[in-house]
């Protein structure tokens, strides 16, 4: 394969077939997928696409759609999490008016490491769908004990209004591959595609989609990433529960915690103090620290920072 | 259906789609049915047959271990040495999954990052693949015919851009499908004189030429953007990264309609256009041997009395009305794939430069078709 990236991908055979794949693993048609560089691509192309009314979704949510969509001019309403840090469906649904064009829900959530219950989130797909197109993030979805169940994928089939994205960038370990992929309706998945310069799969490289495909039929690989996460995280969490630290319980491969009373950049201090790298952000109320689950030794390390009072790396 | 027939059936609709025609619909093919066991030609993509180099080719292997992490260091430092390399700053490149990536940008920037209506000025006969994105954006076409050397037509550009208001002027320097080329002056003088919102300078192919890049111009000149791809002479089409080099404030606001800045560009093959622009001894082998087949061609092209633009690229557009029947069908036939171009009121065809040995057979099958 690396012998051919002097080729385009329409001249390599061997990736003709990779919607095929997708789409027979995922139990759709091939004129359902649509294959970007990333996720994150296709969340932008999403909010470019949408652009004439508003498009609802949480505050706080993953950002690159909602931040895509408030560059280029669009309205973006966003409804307060709960005080759990959960979606609020019934709040979410009262927002959609008759300009709603998308309502953007990450499910597990990011940064907040928080799941909706499978039955209440496909009530709202279905609710919603009604009025406007429910876009669907699973980017972690395949974290939790029942993926496929948890998954919004099995109503598209019957409607043209719910769209799935989902990412290699996780389970599959290949963040450094750059792909992603859409799950929709076979009219609005070809309703996309001219916002792409020919194909959206041209965004990507033959050695990643040949990589990614390989990657997506190796169950044991993905339930070692799956166990030992899960083994990490326990862990991680039980030591944070010991001493006293406060956490929003995980459902993904990382794990929201406040840090409200920390004077400084949160981040930066802790890398420039203890070499870890992880994301702190400031919100309405107040900083908080997104850690992403790494082996079981780096978490002892994280937990070491964190659980030492002396350090002020935590809110008790 | 044999695997043969249902690999050239691909090959046909993926040469549609790069003709513009429609996109490629899915053909199945295995492993086995690879087309290098076939003894397949492929001079319809403007790909390098040598590529990647084997210091890529090494580089991509190294990195791969790496690709459960996202790109961000690599192509940091990848885009440092791009400045280097053009003698401008990091801040004005912006890396992309291709020059096709690029050109999105520029297209989405043009409009004012959203979806707005307005006029895009170019060639005819240009590179076009990127009009149907344009036109989901909601861009209208003014395509202004080649001058008689088949060469964009700076001129007729200047007095169209009175009559229309262009937001943006597209220009493939080298242009393709004809592999002729403007003087990088003449083009400097002419944005000088223009009043286009941006100008995007495609410069997909002026390693071949080795003419001068208007990489320095364009950082001094908000409104100019060069895009840049590895896709061509440095072999890594499938790798897909491209570049822009621009005034620093233009960078910033192309960056800012990416979902991250930098981002679309996949770890390995970061690390193999790091290797690749560090070949240059690949790059200027690429460019002699293109040069020794361009002139294989020329030679043939006489022997047959087949008019042929002359061309300073790695492909050839020459005249096929003479040759009766369907020509892409008569070369398919024989396992090569051409683009077939319908151009200046005649039948053309657009053929890549492969190796010396394809070219050696692509010469005597034409001379057996048209002969």
């Amino acid at each position: 394969m690396m012998g051919e990236t002097n080729r385009y991908p329409f001249n390599v055979p061997s990736l003709q077939s990779a919607k095929k794949t997708l789409g027979d693993y995922y139990k759709v048609g091939e004129d359902q997928v649509l294959i970007t560089a990333g996720s994150g691509e296709g969340l932008a192309m999403l909010a470019r696409h949408f652009n004439k009314g508003n498009i609802v979704t949480a505050d706080i949510t993953f950002g690159v759609l909602p931040n895509t969509a408030k560059k280029i001019g669009s309205k973006v309403i966003e409804v307060p999490l709960t005080k759990e840090k959960m979606h609020d469906l019934p709040a979410m649904m009262k927002a959609i008016n008759n300009e709603t064009q998308l309502v953007y829900i990450c499910n597990p959530a990011n940064p907040t490491a928080t799941i909706l219950k499978a039955d209440e989130l496909k009530r709202f797909c279905e609710g919603a769908s009604k009025k406007t197109v429910v876009l669907i993030d699973e980017a972690y979805n395949e974290f939790l004990d029942n993926p496929d169940s948890q998954s919004m994928i099995g109503l598209i089939e019957k409607n043209p209004n719910i769209l799935v994205i989902k990412t290699f960038s996780k389970i599959h370990a290949m963040a450094g591959l750059r792909i992603g992929f859409l799950i929709g309706h076979p009219t609005l998945i070809k309703k996309l595609q001219p916002d792409y310069f020919q194909s959206s799969q041209l965004a990507v490289s033959v050695l990643s989609l040949n990589a990614a495909m390989a990657s997506l039929n190796d169950e044991p690989h993905k339930l070692m990433s799956k166990q030992k996460n899960e083994a990490a995280r326990k862990y991680t969490m039980d030591e944070m529960k010991k001493a006293g630290i406060q956490f929003i319980p995980s459902y993904t491969n990382f794990i929201f915690y406040p840090v409200k009373s920390y004077p400084g950049e949160y981040s930066a201090d802790i890398f420039e103090k203890h070499k870890i790298i992880m994301r702190s952000n400031k919100y309405g109320d107040g900083q908080w620290a997104r850690v992403s689950v790494g082996t079981i030794d780096e978490m002892k390390q994280f937990i070491k920072v964190i659980g030492d009072p002396k350090n002020n790396m935590a809110a008790r | 259906m044999s695997n043969n027939s249902s690999r050239r059936q691909w090959l046909r609709n993926t040469t549609a789609a790069l003709a513009g025609v429609s996109l490629a619909p899915a053909i199945f093919a295995t492993e086995k049915e690879r087309y290098r066991a076939e003894g397949i030609i492929l001079l319809n993509g403007n790909e390098n047959p040598y590529g990647p180099s084997t210091a890529a080719r090494k580089a991509m292997t190294e990195s791969l271990g790496n690709s459960n992490r996202y790109p961000d260091d690599a192509v940091n430092t990848l885009r440092q040495q791009l400045a280097e390399f053009n003698g401008v700053e990091k801040e004005n490149i912006l890396m992309g999954a291709g020059s096709s990536e690029i050109i999105g940008l520029v297209l989405l920037a043009a409009g004012g990052g959203g979806y707005r209506r307005g006029y895009i000025m170019t060639a005819e006969p240009s590179y076009k693949i990127w009009h149907t994105q344009a036109e989901a954006i909601g861009y209208d076409f003014i395509q202004i015919p080649l001058n008689k050397e088949r060469k964009y037509d700076m001129d007729k550009f200047s007095s169209y851009q009175s009559k229309f208001n262009a937001q943006l002027f597209y220009i493939c320097n080298p242009n393709n499908p004809t592999g002729t080329f403007v003087e990088p002056k003449e083009l400097e003088d002419f944005i000088n004189r223009s009043r286009s919102g941006h100008v995007l300078v495609d410069e997909a192919y002026t390693e071949y030429p080795d003419i001068p890049s208007l990489a320095q111009y364009a950082i001094k000149v908000p409104k100019v953007i060069v895009a840049k791809t590895f896709s061509k002479i440095y072999g890594l089409a499938g790798a897909r990264i491209g570049y822009a080099i621009a005034h620093s404030e233009t960078i910033k606001r192309l960056a800012s309609i990416q979902a991250w800045p930098n981002a679309n560009v996949s770890m390995a093959t970061a690390a193999a256009a790091s290797a690749a622009l560090k070949d240059q001894g690949f790059v200027k082998d690429c460019r002699e041997k293109a040069g020794l087949a361009r002139q294989m061609c020329y030679d043939c092209f006489k022997q047959l009395s087949l008019e042929y633009i002359p061309s300073h690229t790695n492909f050839i557009l020459f005249n096929i009305d003479k040759i009766t029947g369907d020509f892409t069908k008569r070369m398919e036939a024989k396992n090569i794939f051409v683009q077939f171009r319908n151009h200046f009121g005649g039948k053309w065809c657009r053929v890549t430069m492969g190796t010396i040995d394809e070219m050696k057979i692509f010469c005597s099958v034409l001379k057996s078709i048209a002969g």
